[in-house]
Order: structure tokens, then sequence, then C-alpha cells
């Protein structure tokens, strides 16, 4: 494994230390099929089944449809609900006392019928006696969607673990936290004596480290072994345990473009544009873009039909600064820093995509670039080399 | 060459030739004592003469800063590169060199290269190369006014510590040992080139002492021109070859070839010797590509054979 390296970063841009919660949108987008037929002024209940894949985070009327983009693709027709503010469910189902209760079987079932396929297929796929790790860490700069989840729901979130300990009879239960991130680190200390089987592992703050094939070796660990992230342990424990759907995500908005940088926990289908108008203060005379799922991995994009989506972790509102893209100064930092040892300056020069067969779009080619280049646009395909000069 | 906006806060900044400006101080200075300072003391030059050393690299700076200003070209890296490739040939040019031709020499050099884009071969080897074409015909000796009257030879110490016969500014090797550490924490400096350089230069001339003995190994060995221009000259960023085994191959080509050619031009060795690595960049780099590729290729089978 090639050494991992530490980003650098603009401490100034500091998250409010509690998470907002926007419970209350006025609007919600989901997106449908183009065939699908809508009723006007039909009423909806929270949680309630509209499609196949999509459930209603609120109670209202269905107003309409609109054109809406999302972060995959552009213009997909949406329904429209006015929110009435009433929060009615459709059917309210008594939480369990505690997810032991449930065998794992049932668990892996009852998270495939709620369309929550990842994780059942990686709770699927884990034999007994395998490890397991809660990978409490972000890897994008400026982003802490873990962190704060962690901190949040961190009571739910070992009890859920010890649980999957228990039914994997896992040979080892361990929590991985970043070296920086304090407040997990005291939250974790004073919690974790009650399980005594989970184990707390303080990790450098390296870039990458949070991905499994670097962890993995970074940690020594031979298989099986079954990763998780907070977001997928609380989704687990919300289906299971309070038997209620996930029809919630949580967003860091940040970046120095906005004077308070925040953590939001927003419904599934609130228009971008809205959330940021109600709780984002953009800095006076700046010119901002909008970074969609962090600065390294993400990508830019217009937020004016942008809606919240499942996929969505991040919107970070930077301020537009220009620099002169030069000529290659033929450093070769792009192929030292690579970490699966890809070659992006011959890709570029030969426009040959065979010397980035492994490339994972860490991004870190473009970070390093004394010239400027945005090798990240260019070899996935998003840009011509027109276009950039 | 349209601007367009950046999306990291903290991109990596190109400050290499910044720190260039820094580690030439103590050449600079040094410079100054042992050709101006010295001399004078000695009373083999007046007073005014003795600024000398100091005053070949601020010419070449000048000059060098001022071809971009007047061509009203907009100031960015290439046109710094001037300045430091004016400071470079100032320090390497012998001291007694005509002070108004190598002005003129510079002027005309500058300007070639800031209307014709050279690819292949760095603009600054070519510079050194202009200037000290008339030593090999002797027109011009390495030597100041105080050696020259003096005859003297120098101990081993001498020479490393600067006494020693060279350009204007670049005898010292010890001071270009410590550049050489400094620059080597230097994220951008290709040091697997400086140092496979020195290594391979060393090798190769105690091999040939061996098989072709000649007068002094150690005075072979301590020859501060080679020192100098395999830190600061074969290791120019945009010349070079960029893969890991590339710098290496391409440091060790050029240590031997310094250590032939050394033997008959002591002075002029390394440059002819970077010179002729130059046309084999790319070579290298090709080559350590495949190099990389056929080792990828194992691994996957070893990973293969271990599932």
């Amino acid at each position: 494994m090639k050494k991992l390296v530490t980003l650098k970063k603009d401490y100034s841009i500091k998250l409010n230390s509690r998470m907002t919660k926007d419970q209350t949108p006025k609007y919600i987008y989901l997106p449908i099929d183009e065939k699908a037929k809508i009723k006007s002024d039909f009423l909806i209940k929270k949680e309630q089944r509209i499609t196949k894949n999509r459930i209603s985070p609120v109670s209202g009327r269905l107003v309409g449809s609109k054109f809406c983009d999302t972060i995959n693709e552009k213009a997909v027709k949406c329904f429209v609900i006015l929110n009435d503010y009433k929060e009615t469910y459709q059917k309210r189902v008594a939480s369990l006392k505690n997810i032991t209760e449930v065998s794992l079987e049932k668990i892996i079932i009852e998270l495939k019928q709620q369309n929550e396929t990842e994780i059942s297929e990686k709770l699927k796929q884990c034999k007994k006696g395998c490890t397991i790790i809660l990978n409490g860490m972000d890897d994008e700069p400026y982003v802490a969607n873990e962190i704060f989840l962690s901190k949040e729901y961190s009571f739910e979130i070992l009890e859920t673990l010890d649980a999957l300990r228990e039914k994997f009879q896992a040979s080892s239960t361990k929590v991985i936290i970043k070296c920086n991130d304090r407040d997990n680190i005291e939250n974790f200390e004073n919690q974790i004596g009650t399980y005594t089987e989970i184990e707390l592992s303080i990790l450098p703050d390296y870039y990458l480290l949070a991905e499994e094939t670097f962890l993995i070796p970074y940690l020594n660990i031979i298989e099986p072994y079954l990763i998780l992230k907070p977001s997928e342990i609380k989704t687990i424990f919300t289906i299971i345990q309070k038997k209620r759907h996930d029809t919630e995500v949580i967003l860091t908005i940040s970046g120095n473009g906005i004077e308070n940088p925040q953590v939001i926990k927003s419904k599934i289908g609130v228009m971008v544009s809205d959330l940021l108008n109600q709780y984002i203060k953009i800095k006076k005379n700046t010119e901002v873009i909008y970074w969609i799922n962090g600065l390294m991995k993400g990508k830019e994009m217009d937020i004016t039909n942008l809606i919240v989506t499942k996929k969505m972790q991040s919107i970070l509102i930077m301020k537009k600064e220009y620099v002169e893209e030069l000529e290659c100064i033929r450093c070769g930092k792009c192929i030292t820093i690579c970490p699966v040892g890809c070659n992006p300056k011959k890709a570029y020069d030969t426009k040959n995509k065979k010397y980035i067969l492994n490339c994972i779009h860490c991004g870190l080619c473009s970070y390093i670039c004394p010239s400027k280049k945005d090798f990240q646009k260019i070899l996935s395909g998003e840009k011509n080399e027109e276009e950039v000069y | 060459m349209k601007k367009k906006y950046i999306k990291f806060l903290f991109n990596s900044e190109y400050s290499y030739q910044n720190i260039l400006f820094i580690a030439f101080i103590p050449f600079l200075l040094y410079g100054f004592y042992k050709n101006g300072i010295l001399p004078y003391l000695n009373q083999n030059i007046s007073i005014l003469e003795m600024f000398r050393p100091i005053l070949f690299p601020s010419i070449g700076i000048g000059i060098g800063l001022m071809i971009p200003f007047f061509l009203k070209k907009k100031s960015n890296k290439k046109n710094i590169n001037l300045a430091l490739y004016g400071e470079i040939i100032g320090m390497i040019i012998p001291i007694e060199s005509n002070i108004i031709l190598t002005t003129i020499i510079f002027f005309l050099f500058f300007l070639l290269i800031s209307f014709k884009n050279i690819k292949k071969i760095s603009p600054l080897l070519l510079g050194c190369i202009l200037f000290l074409i008339p030593t090999i015909f002797g027109k011009i000796s390495f030597e100041n006014k105080s050696e020259i009257a003096a005859q003297t030879i120098y101990s081993v110490s001498d020479l490393f510590f600067g006494r020693n016969i060279g350009g204007t500014c670049n005898t010292n090797i010890f001071f270009s040992l410590l550049a050489l550490l400094f620059l080597s924490m230097d994220y951008y400096y290709k040091k697997e080139i400086a140092f496979s350089i020195l290594g391979s230069y060393l090798i190769a001339t105690i091999c040939f002492e061996f098989l072709f003995p000649t007068t002094d190994l150690l005075r072979s060995i301590l020859n501060s021109t080679s020192i100098f221009a395999s830190i600061f000259i074969a290791t120019e960023m945009e010349y070079t070859p960029y893969m890991e085994k590339g710098k290496i191959m391409y440091g060790i080509s050029i240590g031997i070839l310094t250590s032939i050619i050394n033997r008959v031009l002591p002075f002029l060795g390394i440059y002819i010797a970077i010179f002729l690595t130059s046309f084999l960049t790319n070579f290298f780099d090709n080559f350590a590509i495949q190099l990389e590729k056929n080792d990828n290729f194992c691994r996957m089978k070893e990973n293969k054979k271990k599932n």
C-alpha cells in the first residue's frame, strides 16, 4: 500500500457544533417515472409509499409535478407535495424494546424490503466470527456527516453494533475515529465501558483512510470482516428497532463562501435552494460555486433545480478564485501521490485510459498539481481538452 | 490560455524558484569573499574590482527581469525563470570574464530564449555552455588574479570548503551539499537526480582512477563545478524525467558520462553530460513506465496465485 497523505485544510472553516434539524419544509419533490399519473389534491400521509422506491417524508397534499435535477440525472420528473405540517402517519407500528429480539435473517429481509439493498447485501455476505468495524471517519475535507451522526446517535449506534456483534459472534468489534475528532473520542470513551467487547481505535487524519481498500491493510485485518458506517447502523436501527422508514439525510453545508457552515438533518426531496435560503448566509460580495459531495470526489453543480436525495452528503459553497492553468512542468507529483499507482500525466498526454485503469477518482492528482490541471475532469471524460484551454 | 477557477482552497503552490534564490545567498557571499575581498586584501585587485563576483549574478538577474518588462510580457513563472537563469549563469562564469561582453551576451541570449520556445533542452544549460565555451580554447582562466599571482596549491580541506578553482560563486562544495539537504526538504525538488548523479559520479571516478590512474583521486572527486551543476542545473524541473526510476537512470548516466568527460574537460564535463543525456529524457520516462507496468503485472500474478 502506498503512503497516504494528509490534506491541507483551511481551519477558519468551522462547523456549528450543533446539528440543525430541518423538519418543516414547505414543499417536497420526489422523483417518479415519466409515465406515472398524478391525481391532483391527492392526500399523502407521512411515510406513505408513493411508488416502489419513494416514501413520502411528510404528510400533505400532492399539488403537481416539476422537472428537477438529482446528483446523477438532470431534469427528472418529480411529484410536488405541499406539507400540511400535521405529520399524520399512515400506520404507526410500536417500536421494539431491543434489536436483539430480531434474528439476523429477519434483519436482512426487512432491510431488503425497505430498499436498503447495499446494507442487506453487506450483512448477507458476512460470515460468523468476522471482525466488525464501525467506520466513523469522513474522508472529504470540510465534511463531517459521520462525525455528527456518531455524536448525535452514539447510544443507538453502540447498541445496534453490540447486537450485530452478538448475532455474528464477531471475533472483535472496533469503533474507528479520526484523531482530530475530539468530541467523539470523549463521547465514545465515556459510553464504551458498558460494551466490554467493543474497542475504540483512533487513527491519523489521512485522506482515503475511510475507504475500505486502504483501511483494511492499514489495520491489518484478515477476512472475513464487516465495515459499517454510522449512517448505515443508524438506518438499521431506524428500520429494525424503531420500525420506521429512513426518510432523512445528514448534509454538511460548509465552505469558505458562507458565514455559517453547519450540518443539517434534512428530509429527502427538499429543494437545495430552499434549504440554503432558509439556513445559510452567503458572504457579501462573494462569487461562489457549489460542490456536491465534496471537493475531492464530488462535482460542481448548478443548484437551481437540485433536490436532496439519499446519495447527497454535502454541499460545499466555495469562493470562486481565478487562476491560470499552466503548462505541465513535469514534476511527476501526480504519479507519486496516486494511491493506486496510476499515471495521470501519461494518460493526459496520450489520451489513453490504459494508464489510469485502477483510478478510484480520489482527486489527489488534481489537488497536488502545481500547474493547476484538472486531471479529474479531463480523465473522466467530463471535460474536453479544448474546453479547458 | 483561458483562466479557470480553482476548486481547492489549498492547492499546492510551486515555490521552488523562490527557494533557489534563498539557497544561493551563501554562495554569493562566499564568492564575494573568495574572489573579491581576499584578492583585494592581497593587493591584487582594486576596490572596484572587488565587487566583480557580485556584479555578474546581478547583471544576470537584472537583464532577466528587464527583458520581460520591456517586451511587456505578463509576469509569470517563466519570466522569473529568466532572472534565475541569469543568477546561475552569473555564478558559474569565470571571474575574469569581460563585463561588457558578458552583458551583451546575456542580453542577446535572454532575448533569443524569450522569443523562441526551446522544448527539449534546458535554456539554462545552453546558456551555461555558451558562456563557458571560451574556456575550452584557453581564452579565459577560471583562476582569480590572486591565484594566478601566488600559484597556490590548495589542500583537500581547502577544496571542500571553497578555496577551489571554479566559477565566480560556485566553488564551495560544503555549501552545495548543505543546499542539497535544504532543497531535499522541498516537495518539488528532484532530489533523486542529484543524489544519483553524485553517487554514480563518485563510484565511476574511483573506478576510472583505478583503471587509468592519473594524478589525484580526491582532486578529481572534489570538482566543485560538477557538484554545483548536479545539484542546481541537472535537476531543472521541466527538462528532466518525471518518473522515479527514470530520474535515477537519468542521474546515473549523467554521473558516469561526467566522470569520463571530466578527464578531458574538468570544468565543462557535467554540462556536456547533461546536454547529451537531455535527449534521452523521454526514453528514460517510457522505460520507467514499462518497468512499472511489468512490476504491476507480476504483483497481479502473485495475488492471483495467493487467492
